[in-house]
């Protein structure tokens, strides 16, 4: 595996020939951006932040700069025939090989206890990159840095998993392709006997977090999760079915090429997308996944523009998959007009000269789950207008019942869906919503999610047309009642009688049924682009309906 | 005093801060604050670590290493004296935290073969590294939290105790400096944090200790110079001392007439204020030895045979763990610094060394032989200190390499080779250190007499002996030899000579012999003060070697070193 990376006719060409020159000057830039000679201190005062405040960037930040500088080094001493990366590299092996656990803090249980075992996403993503280097690089690497990795990998990632069951192996998500992922090729690369003997383990691993994806393809915890996971899962699948002289091939499966093709499906336009659950609005998918997905389904699958080379730091073998697979004329693709339903998860989007517009049912138990069934977004020129503002830059709270749905990014207060009875939606369990797509029209009966007795019938209908979208929500509320329309804006609303204007669309309705007004708060986030912590306003309007109304109609549109 | 004694009292860190006397130390703390706790270290990095073994540069690696030690003892005993300061604690704890993550507590130079993984090498660094986090947690082991103090733990078990059960070590053999602070700090950290593991040492432990005992002679003594003294035998006490403690008094080995000979060795070895005789591997200073934690723990143990040092030259620093504490536990108010005597003579005859101070001078020569741990050629050379420096001087040694150390080049330098010492060049060749070759040295009627043609390995030379005879303001070498060839004496100082007419002048003090017999004329060399990466001087200091070429054929040349 990764022959060619070890050819030196291969390398030649990679460093001098005018195909990779963009690959060259890319990577090179990254690495001037990201490679930091001097790493800041892994101090136990930030490593116990987060156990103890709640913090958890400040040692992440650390952490992320030592284990970075050993890809970062490794694929400039493949690019570059140059001996500082290679003696980088070496320092790098040598750094990390000692560092006190390579999971992230916020992922090791206990911190009164010793672990230096813990697999999670960042441990056995970076065992798989270490067993990369020594691949590549065995031959060259000092006598002692080569036995370091052997020993350290058998502390750290094949003893550990050998030993006890991970609660990844049980989880239906990301954690599942990432870790399982990650170890599988670790162990392929370096401990194939070891591999033999798990491969029915890996093969359930894999099985449960192609389960934890709809019949239809769509990934519960949004698109952000969706490349992260997918990305270790097509880097797992691709090793495994060359490891197996193709006998293992998971790409020819029906349902995991639905799951190859979902991006597309949740896009609106080129740099927008459905940002449902816990996931940034201003998110890239990672080449390596893109470039390998466009190589296995070609013209199936739609390369988003953000994925035009590299643009997430990634592990070692996913780097050398966008290599292998990098071929400039996958660069070409254009957004075509669409519209999917994708019943089984009960999302739907739509994409016209005028607009996009996305709509979703499901429930409130996803993975990263915001309270937000029935809640829809509708685009405009390349930007959301009535938005989804997405995760909340992350602390332990984030993660902590019963904390989570108290943050405006997670409560349905803080989505485009009814207010009821002065209540928001719920996180019951064994509630969720139906959805139908008939004649062109979206419908949503999500009354389960709100945990309101009162509450007899709730029922969203949305259709549209070129130009506009229509809303119209069926309800039926026992005794003294109220309901309102919350839409959610980056730009502040100006009302008008039975007409809202944000940021260039109308949202029209009777203004003898309900009366709008507006108030504003503020949304803290983590601007991936500058991996700082930000934060903007966002504004909730809020259409009032009179209480003798059973339903209420607002048309979005474009047109004034 | 140690902290396993029963009168140990935890009050007196915080007292220390009322305590005029010990303002040096406290400034010492801050001092090494500022120097060694602010900002981020280094990562280590590979191509730091493999430079000793590519091209036997030690310093590059050590600077961070010893960063990373300086700030862990500092913010030890910032803590204890400073409890309120936090910040200072939570450095401690990352401290801690960054030193069980190193992937070796050993240093380079120590490790052998670099090529296998060797995270469980016992040197000094290594040793003393278990001791100090053994004593960390035991005096602030209620502060620490529980991960650092399980670290501690799985730590010491892993790269010390481990270790020192799995085999016999090269140092247990070794009858130098490495023997008491390795096995003494292995057993201190025993005793503190593993005394299960103690009581089945102990005996080991104890005859590692008698090893080193055993190198001495009844004259206290050691050949390694004033400087490994006071490491390695400081060392030993600290052990001694806490055994003793530990056993309740039952185990003394602290005891005996060759202990307090070897006690008092330093006070022999003081040729002025700021000057001691720097024979072997030793720094001009002699610094170690003037430590404060040192003199007040030996002046708490030894008592009056000990001479408390004048108080102005009393070292304070973080460098040696044990030892900076020693400063706080030991310090006891009625100690006082006595002004230096200036009449008196020591012949330490085991080894053949002299030592004389009077009023206007002091003088020190030796005889000895070539073998000794951390050699030098210098077998009959002497010392002449006045005004306090060293006028004809033994330089000391050059900053550590791997070359160094080898024979290769060890006696390369100017430092080692008997070219860099006051002894005589015959027929143009220098001292070597052939086995079994050693002086004859005897102190008769005032005259210190060495016979020392062995160490020169020559067919030619049939005899050699130097005698060294001090008077009121000056002193006189005679040298008596029989050779067929040719005979120079060769003089060191830092100072440029001026060389008129038979007489050659060093400031106020002037060399004189019979310019019928012999002529002189000076070159200069450069002494390392520190070293590039490859080993070639960084920063330098003169050295004027004075040739006097006797004329042959010729018997005996005499010279007299006088002070104006």
């Amino acid at each position: 595996m990764f022959d060619k990376f070890r050819d030196p006719k291969f390398l030649a060409e990679l460093r001098e020939d005018s195909k990779y020159e963009a690959i060259r000057k890319e990577y090179k830039s990254i690495y001037e951006k990201k490679y930091i000679e001097e790493p800041l201190n892994l101090k136990f005062s930030k490593f116990r932040m987060f156990a103890e405040k709640g913090e958890r960037d400040s040692y992440e930040l650390a952490l992320n700069q030592h284990i970075d500088a050993i890809s970062l080094n490794a694929y400039m001493a493949l690019l570059f025939d140059d001996e500082i990366y290679f003696s980088r590299l070496e320092d790098a092996l040598y750094d990390v090989l000692s560092i006190y656990v390579w999971a992230i803090h916020a992922h090791v249980p206990d911190i009164n206890e010793e672990n230096y075992y813990e697999l999670d996403l960042c441990s056995t993503a970076l065992g798989a990159t270490i067993a990369t280097v020594d691949l590549l690089f065995g031959d060259r690497l000092h006598p002692q840095l080569k036995k370091r990795i052997d020993t350290e990998l058998r502390r750290r990632i094949l003893d550990p998993f050998k030993a006890q069951i991970w609660h990844w192996e049980d989880r239906y998500n990301n954690w599942t392709s990432v870790c399982a992922g990650s170890v599988g090729v670790c162990l392929m690369l370096k401990y194939p006997e070891e591999f033999d003997a798990l491969l029915p383990r890996f093969n359930e691993n894999m099985r449960k977090f192609i389960a934890g994806f709809s019949d239809d393809g769509v990934c519960y915890e949004g698109a952000g999760y969706w490349g992260y996971g997918l990305a270790s899962f097509v880097m797992y699948a691709l090793l495994l079915k060359e490891y197996s002289n193709g006998e293992i091939d998971y790409f020819k499966d029906d349902k995991v090429k639905k799951i190859c093709c979902f991006f597309e499906k949740v896009t609106l336009y080129p740099d927008i997308i459905t940002n449902y659950g816990d996931t940034g609005v201003d998110i890239s998918m990672p080449s390596a996944l893109m470039y390998s997905l466009k190589h296995i389904y070609g013209n199936e699958v739609w390369m988003p523009q953000s994925s035009r080379i590299h643009s997430t730091q990634s592990p070692l073998p996913m780097v050398l998959q966008f290599i292998e697979y990098y071929d400039s004329s996958y660069e070409s693709d254009e957004l075509r007009n669409a519209e999917y339903y994708m019943g089984h998860a009960g999302w739907y989007t739509k994409r016209t000269d005028n607009y996009s517009f996305a709509g979703r049912g499901g429930w409130n138990g996803d993975s990263h789950n915001h309270n937000d069934v029935g809640s829809f977004i509708f685009a405009k020129d390349n930007r959301q207008v009535l938005i989804d503002m997405g995760t909340r830059f992350y602390t332990k709270d984030y993660f902590e019942m019963p904390t989570r749905y108290t943050y405006l990014e997670t409560s349905s207060r803080g989505h485009n869906v009814p207010i009821i009875n002065g209540q928001y939606q719920a996180n019951v369990r064994d509630t969720r919503s139906y959805t139908s797509f008939e004649n062109g029209i979206f419908s949503v009966d999500f009354r389960e999610l709100y945990d309101i007795k009162e509450l007899k019938k709730l029922i969203r209908h949305i259709s549209s047309d070129d130009t506009s979208v229509t809303i119209n929500d069926e309800y039926d509320i026992e005794g003294k009642s109220s309901f309102t329309e919350r839409l959610v804006s980056y730009v502040e609303p100006i009302i008008d009688t039975g007409v809202i204007e944000i940021d260039g669309v109308y949202i029209k309705f009777d203004p003898t049924k309900a009366q709008a007004s507006y108030a504003s708060e503020s949304h803290v986030y983590k601007n991936l682009r500058t991996n700082t912590i930000e934060q903007t306003t966002v504004y909730l309007t809020s259409i009032d309906v009179k209480p003798s109304e059973n339903s209420f109609e607002f048309k979005i549109d474009t047109i004034k | 005093m140690n902290i396993l004694d029963k009168n140990y009292n935890p009050e007196i860190w915080v007292k220390s801060r009322e305590i005029p006397e010990l303002k040096g130390a406290l400034d010492a703390l801050e001092k090494s604050y500022q120097e060694y706790c602010i900002g981020d270290i280094p990562s280590p990095k590979f191509s730091k670590f493999r430079l000793f073994q590519d091209v036997g540069d030690r310093n590059t690696y050590q600077k961070d290493f010893f960063r990373r030690q300086h700030r862990l003892f500092t913010c030890a005993v910032y803590s204890l004296i400073y409890p309120e300061n936090e910040k200072v604690f939570e450095l401690l704890q990352d401290t801690i935290f960054d030193i069980c993550d190193m992937y070796a507590w050993a240093l380079p130079a120590h490790m052998g073969d670099l090529n296998t993984i060797n995270q469980m090498e016992l040197d000094l660094d290594a040793c003393t590294m278990g001791m100090a986090l053994a004593l960390i947690k035991r005096l602030l082991g209620d502060r620490l939290h529980p991960l650092i103090i399980k670290r501690i733990d799985t730590e010491i078990d892993r790269r010390i105790v481990e270790p020192f059960l799995s085999q016999r070590w090269h140092w247990e053999f070794r009858e130098n400096n490495w023997t008491t602070v390795c096995a003494g700090s292995v057993g201190c950290t025993l005793m503190l944090n593993r005394p299960d593991v103690f009581e089945l040492v102990k005996d080991r432990l104890n005859h590692d200790m008698q090893t080193y005992i055993d190198a001495y002679g009844d004259d206290g003594v050691c050949t390694e110079g004033a400087g490994y003294w006071g490491y390695g035998f400081g060392y030993y006490v600290a052990y001694a001392d806490m055994l003793r403690s530990f056993s309740n008094g039952q185990i003394d080995l602290l005891a005996g007439d060759k202990i307090k000979s070897i006690a008092t060795f330093y006070q022999k070895m003081i040729l002025d204020e700021n000057v001691v005789v720097t024979y072997g591997d030793c720094g001009l200073g002699g610094k170690m030895t003037k430590d404060a934690g040192l003199v007040y723990k030996f002046k708490s143990i030894f008592g009056d045979i000990y001479e408390f040092p004048p108080k102005s030259t009393i070292v304070y620093g973080v460098h040696h763990f044990p030892f900076f504490l020693d400063t706080f536990i030991c310090y006891n108010e009625s100690y006082s610094g006595s002004d230096l005597s200036r009449n008196c003579e020591y012949f330490m005859a085991n080894q053949g060394w002299y030592v004389k101070r009077t009023p206007h001078y002091s003088f020190s020569c030796r005889g000895g032989s070539n073998g000794e741990s951390h050699n030098h050629n210098d077998v009959g050379s002497f010392i002449f200190a006045h005004g306090d420096n060293q006028v004809l001087c033994d330089i000391g040694g050059r900053p550590y390499t791997r070359q160094y150390f080898e024979n290769e080049y060890r006696y390369t330098y100017l430092e080692t080779s008997s070219r860099g010492h006051n002894v005589p060049i015959i027929n143009g060749k220098y001292q070597g250190n052939f086995r079994g070759a050693k002086a004859y040295t005897s102190f008769e009627n005032g005259t210190v007499s060495i016979d020392f043609s062995e160490v020169y390995n020559l067919d030619e030379l049939k005899s050699l002996v130097r005698h060294c005879k001090c008077f009121d303001k000056r002193v006189r070498i005679t040298d008596d030899y029989e050779l067929d060839g040719t005979f120079t004496e060769r003089l060191i100082s830092y100072i440029e000579p001026t060389i008129d007419a038979g007489k050659i002048e060093l400031g106020d003090v002037s060399i004189s012999f019979d310019t019928t017999k012999a002529t002189a004329s000076y070159t200069v060399e450069e002494r390392a003060l520190e070293l590039n990466e490859d080993g070639s001087i960084k920063v330098g200091s003169d050295v004027y070697c004075i040739n006097i070429d006797v004329k042959m054929p010729s018997r005996s040349f005499s010279f007299d070193i006088e002070v104006k």
